[in-house]
């Protein structure tokens, strides 16, 4: 890792929910977040640790540009995210961020092949349906999934199945990060084991930059480097925070 | 892509979206129905009377004359004396007229008086005039000339005999059996009242009328027994003479004396008597049944709002469970506008198959009740809806739909924008 360059850039952020809130949290000082800086550096896998309430999906939703933010800098691949319209913070996240959340991820009536398509259709380069079928066969098979489940409804899958389905859903457009949310959560330790076995493979493989959100530092392991949220969140350092 | 996963997510709740769908379907096939209605009932109804300048009565309102006259319904509880009939007709200006008395019914069809100028001078649709699908106009005062429907409804054909009954139920107790009346023709359909319709000669009907009276004094006592005796002796020896009739129907010689004459007759010293102009009449009796016609399209109106509020609601409701979806559909880059265009989207799509299936189920209501309504109330229903309607039904119930469907659309546009990605 020693040329590797920041892929993730977050410097001198601070946020608040509410439209009118910041003026008023600014007086105040009073932030939900407070982070002076946080890198991530290319290729590398990070494990982010934190109790619940110390801003965690605050910051996986503004790193993934779903919520606007109005001071600092959020630059991922180098662009500042904060600088764009919703409508381009939506394409560039389709197009460079791939999710894994707790459960539930996939669009339970729709088969796992549409699933899959549907992360494609909102990307910008898009592949043929042959080439698009193949690449989705290669990901499942890795990932120790039939291709007969390709055309089963997601909810007629079980919770392990659609962890890792989802898996494929966020790699599919082979994003330069990987953002995963308490995946295991929902997961029995030997299934939690394979999966962590299988996100790193895949993470590897696809050259993908991993962040990983969890509160239990026991999943830590293999981890190329730990960040503690109240470790880089003010707010939550002074245990301030209101949500 | 977009109406894949609308598709998909109304299939997931195919029970509500069945409902929502059979809701609006009911509440569009009312509209349907009720616009196509009118529109032929407005079409079969202006075809009713024409080349008729003015119809003469009994003074009496306008609608009643024109009910009675052409419509055969309800009663003229007067008649016109001969005497002033005559007068009328001698008028330089009249063309033609044709006698016309009512009161009488055969099974519940009425009976028209009239003479064989009625077959000449009666027109109906563009200025069509009856022509006869077998046989002719009665020839003697025993004959009788039969209304398609008539026809058809009964079985009877030419040179059948047929007992008259007095009044206009369709039961009635006294029978003129002394006088049969043989039938001499059979009308074409014309889509008219005419179809309903049964015609003998006035003198026919008084012919009836004395074998009726003759039965019924016969049962009363001797000494008016004894004095009506003589009466009908005499009548029975000589010609009937008839002595008034119910209206007459004219024609004038130029369509600018019609106001003139219209107001010679409703000053006539003689009797009190009207004239009305069929056009006139019929555009007044279209504008009292528009706002009964007006009424049905406010109430359709309304069935269709509640449909479509119902199928809002039903959307509305769906958005809660539907939380976990949009926030995946975010996740993997979907825009607010595609959350939106998706609730959209199963609106037009609940819309669409809602506005076909009524439109088949009218379809076939039609083809089914075509038959029943041509022969038991002589209306005709044409099974082709005008594009003007379809493409009328198609842009105001689409219109009301998305309007309606803005609610859970931009609802769910607000929850993409607010709810972030994570549980």
């Amino acid at each position: 890792m020693s040329q590797s360059s920041p892929i993730v850039k977050v410097s001198k952020l601070q946020f608040s929910y509410g439209k009118n809130a910041n003026e008023q949290k600014a007086a105040d000082n009073n932030w939900l977040l407070d982070i002076p800086e946080f890198v991530i550096e290319a290729g590398q896998h990070v494990f982010l640790r934190g109790a619940s309430g110390t801003g965690k999906s605050t910051l996986l939703n503004i790193l993934a540009g779903i919520h606007k933010v109005e001071r600092g800098q959020v630059n991922i691949l180098g662009k500042d995210i904060a600088q764009l319209s919703g409508a381009k913070r939506d394409a560039f996240r389709a197009s460079h961020i791939g999710f894994v959340f707790q459960q539930l991820n996939l669009i339970p009536y729709l088969s796992v092949l549409d699933n899959i398509s549907l992360a494609q259709y909102f990307a910008q380069n898009k592949l043929s349906k042959k080439r698009l079928l193949e690449k989705a066969e290669n990901i499942l098979s890795e990932l120790n999934i039939s291709p007969d489940l390709l055309f089963q409804k997601a909810n007629q899958l079980s919770v392990g199945q659609q962890q890792r389905v989802a898996i494929a859903r966020a790699l599919i457009n082979d994003p330069e990060i990987l953002i995963a949310d308490e995946p295991t959560s929902a997961l029995d330790s030997e299934n939690r084991d394979a999966f962590m076995h299988l996100l790193f493979k895949l993470a590897n493989e696809n050259n993908s930059t991993l962040l990983f959100v969890s509160h239990d530092a026991a999943l830590s392991r293999g981890f190329h480097q730990v960040v503690d949220i109240t470790k880089i969140n003010k707010s939550a350092m002074e245990k301030h925070h209101v949500v | 892509m977009l109406f894949k996963v609308a598709l998909a997510s109304l299939i997931n709740r195919r029970l509500t979206a069945l409902l929502t769908v059979l809701a609006i379907m009911v509440s569009v096939f009312v509209y349907l129905s009720v616009e196509h209605i009118r529109d032929q009932a407005k079409a079969s109804f202006g075809r009713t009377v024409s080349g008729v300048d003015l119809i003469v009565g009994p003074r009496t309102g306008q609608l009643n004359l024109l009910l009675a006259s052409v419509f055969r319904v309800g009663s003229l509880n007067n008649g016109i004396d001969m005497e002033t009939v005559h007068k009328i007709a001698d008028n330089k200006l009249v063309s033609w007229w044709v006698p016309l008395s009512f009161g009488d019914s055969h099974k519940g069809f009425p009976l028209v008086a009239t003479n064989t100028d009625y077959f000449k001078h009666y027109k109906y649709g563009d200025k069509q005039a009856l022509t006869f699908a077998s046989g002719d106009k009665f020839a003697s005062d025993n004959q009788l000339v039969l209304g398609a429907n008539v026809a058809k409804k009964l079985g009877y054909k030419l040179g059948d005999k047929v007992v008259m009954s007095h009044g206009l139920g369709v039961t009635s107790f006294s029978h003129h059996e002394q006088y049969p009346f043989e039938v001499s023709g059979i009308l074409k359909l014309t889509g008219t009242p005419v179809d309903q319709s049964l015609f003998i000669s006035l003198e026919g009907a008084e012919h009836m009328h004395d074998e009726n009276s003759h039965a019924a004094h016969s049962a009363q006592n001797s000494r008016e027994h004894e004095e009506h005796e003589h009466e009908h002796e005499h009548e029975h020896e000589h010609e009937v003479e008839v002595k008034e009739i119910s209206a007459m129907l004219l024609g004038l010689k130029a369509k600018f004396a019609t106001l003139v004459i219209q107001q010679q007759i409703n000053k006539l010293k003689e009797q009190p008597l009207m004239a009305i102009i069929p056009g006139v009449a019929l555009t007044e009796m279209w504008r009292l049944m528009g706002s009964m016609e007006k009424l049905l399209l406010i109430i359709s109106g309304l069935v269709l709002l509640a449909a479509l509020l119902g199928m809002s609601t039903m959307l509305l409701a769906s958005m809660r469970e539907r939380q976990r979806e949009i926030a995946i559909l975010r996740a993997m880059g979907a825009r607010p506008g595609f959350i939106f265009t998706i609730v959209q989207l199963e609106v037009l799509i609940l819309t669409m198959v809602a506005i076909f299936l009524a439109y088949g189920l009218l379809m076939l209501s039609l083809f089914l009740l075509k038959p029943w309504l041509a022969s038991q109330y002589g209306i005709f229903i044409d099974l082709h809806l005008t594009p003007g309607l379809i493409g009328q039904t198609f842009i105001v119930v689409l219109s009301t739909a998305f309007v309606i469907g803005l609610l859970p659309a931009i609802s769910a546009y607000r929850q993409s924008l607010q709810t972030g990605l994570s549980h």
